[in-house]
């Protein structure tokens, strides 16, 4: 298991390696890539600013993790999250999953990604060239 | 005390410190009404409970709502006030 908050992600490739090295049951690894959109309803995008309160953010993300890994019988689960400026087109977040089989990786991918944006305290800023607002959740 | 993101924007203000009369969540509350004036209307709800969706730790740990009115604070404890996540 492994997760991050910084504002750089590791490499996807180097990511799903090390998650097929984690077991020889790994059968399906499901992946979420977030990536920032060029239009939103207030105009053209920029980029986005992500802020976190940094130390709850890496401990929530980690029982989000855990409780989601437990809860499917995951083989092993990776999740990053940016900060800092992300343009138009970059990588936000990924969120790996391994499992046996596709059934509870893709589950388990929702649910994860769902609670991440819901729960890990982590706020963007919007920057299109109309204005620069935050997002609320 | 401190504020994060659009809730830093909206208070005006990153980081304060308060001295209290006593422990309760109650006398952090009167105190940053004192300091923030009509701004701690983004914190507080007319009947003075927690605004819905924000988010309260102390010393890195989230208090649920429910638990809010019984903690105990010390000296030197570190509250943060935060609003509902927007990552991803």
């Amino acid at each position: 298991m492994k997760v991050k908050v910084d504002h750089k992600l590791d490499s996807l490739p180097s990511l799903i390696e090390h998650l097929k090295e984690s077991s020889d049951e790994v059968g399906a690894i499901a992946i979420f890539i977030g990536v920032v959109r060029g239009v939103s309803s207030d105009g053209r995008v920029l980029k986005l600013s992500y802020e976190a309160h940094e130390t709850l953010a890496h401990n929530v993300l980690e029982n989000i993790v855990e409780d989601v890994k437990r809860k499917y019988g995951l083989i092993d689960v990776i999740a990053e999250h940016r900060l800092g400026d992300v343009l138009v087109g970059e990588d936000i977040m990924y969120v790996l999953v391994a499992s046996k089989h596709r059934d509870e990786a893709y589950k388990a991918l929702t649910e994860l990604v769902d609670r991440i944006k819901r729960e890990v305290p982590i706020w963007k800023k919007e920057y299109t060239d109309k204005s620069v607002k935050w997002i609320l959740g | 005390m401190r504020f994060y993101a659009s809730l830093r924007d909206d208070v005006g203000v990153g980081e304060v410190t308060v001295h209290l009369n006593d422990q309760s969540f109650n006398a952090l509350k009167n105190n940053l009404k004192a300091l923030l004036g009509e701004k701690a209307d983004r914190i507080f709800s007319e009947d003075g409970t927690l605004r819905r969706g924000l988010m309260v730790s102390i010393n890195n740990t989230i208090i649920h709502p429910s638990n809010i009115q019984k903690i105990k604070l010390r000296e030197n404890d570190v509250v943060d006030f935060m609003p509902a996540p927007s990552g991803g």
